[in-house]
């Protein structure tokens, strides 16, 4: 797959979520698919008990592509999240509070399918649930 | 440049920093050249105190680049930062605590120096590790 295609897959993927429409989502994942996230590896079973979760603690949610950086099998990309916090997540009760925060994506992706991903969010998301203090 | 260059110039930026060669890592920065963090903006010259300042609170600091992916001007990185807190940092006086972070950066090139670059620093369990915050 060329650049172009790779980057189109990672716009397809973020529509979907913007769409909540999670069959689509899932149909893009290899089986082999693994999230690497600062708290663990998140495998692809794992994923599919927890992503309906998140949506319901940020219902509303919009992810929108800043950026993109694309080259051989891998695509960057910067994405911002605007949301309502509306239900539990990562422990925390529903807190309504609006979230605008930044989140970096790293993807590896082969034979139309996202194999890996890697992510960094902002601690603004802790910040503006009221979890942590702000600087 | 190419981005064969492009990627040769983060990787020589790193390889200062962990030679702990501040002035040399500054050279490599446009005048204009702008941090784009978490939460504000960074100009060169806040940078420069910043890092300096960094450099000192964590004086064993090393970074690893993970992984590396470059298009036209940009390239965008992972990378593990470890180090120890032997200096005061943010009026926190030196704890001796391990920390360890992976972050990912885009940065922007031209001329051979860094003009812009926007980073996304997993400022919380950075936080979680020093103490400041509870880890769940």
């Amino acid at each position: 797959m060329s650049i172009k295609e790779n980057k189109a897959l990672v716009r397809r993927v973020v529509e979907f979520w913007n769409q909540r429409n999670m069959d689509a989502f899932f149909y893009i994942l290899a089986p082999e698919y693994v999230e690497h996230l600062p708290t663990g590896d998140v495998s692809l079973v794992h994923l599919k008990k927890y992503a309906s979760s998140f949506f319901t603690a940020f219902p509303d949610i919009i992810i929108t592509i800043n950026d993109m950086v694309a080259e051989g099998d891998k695509v960057a990309v910067l994405v911002n999240w605007k949301a309502t916090h509306k239900g539990e997540y990562m422990g925390i009760p529903a807190t309504g509070k609006k979230i605008d925060i930044t989140v970096s994506m790293l993807i590896k992706i082969a034979g139309g399918k996202w194999v890996e991903f890697w992510n960094v969010t902002d601690v603004r998301l802790m910040q503006q649930l009221g979890v942590i203090p702000k600087k | 440049m190419s981005v064969k260059e492009n990627k040769a110039l983060v990787r020589q930026m790193y390889e200062l920093l962990n030679r702990r060669e501040l002035a040399a890592h500054f050279k490599l920065l446009a005048p204009e050249f702008v941090e784009h963090d978490n939460d504000r903006d960074m100009s060169l010259e806040q940078v420069k105190e910043y890092n300096t300042m960094f450099s000192a609170a964590f004086p064993d600091a090393t970074s690893t680049i993970e992984d590396m992916v470059a298009e036209g001007d940009r390239v965008a990185y992972r990378v593990t930062w470890r180090g120890t807190q032997k200096g005061d940092f943010m009026g926190i006086p030196a704890t001796g605590k391990k920390l360890e972070i992976t972050n990912t950066t885009i940065v922007k090139l031209a001329g051979g120096k860094w003009s812009e670059c926007w980073a996304t620093v997993d400022d919380l369990r950075f936080l979680q590790q020093m103490g400041v915050i509870p880890k769940k």
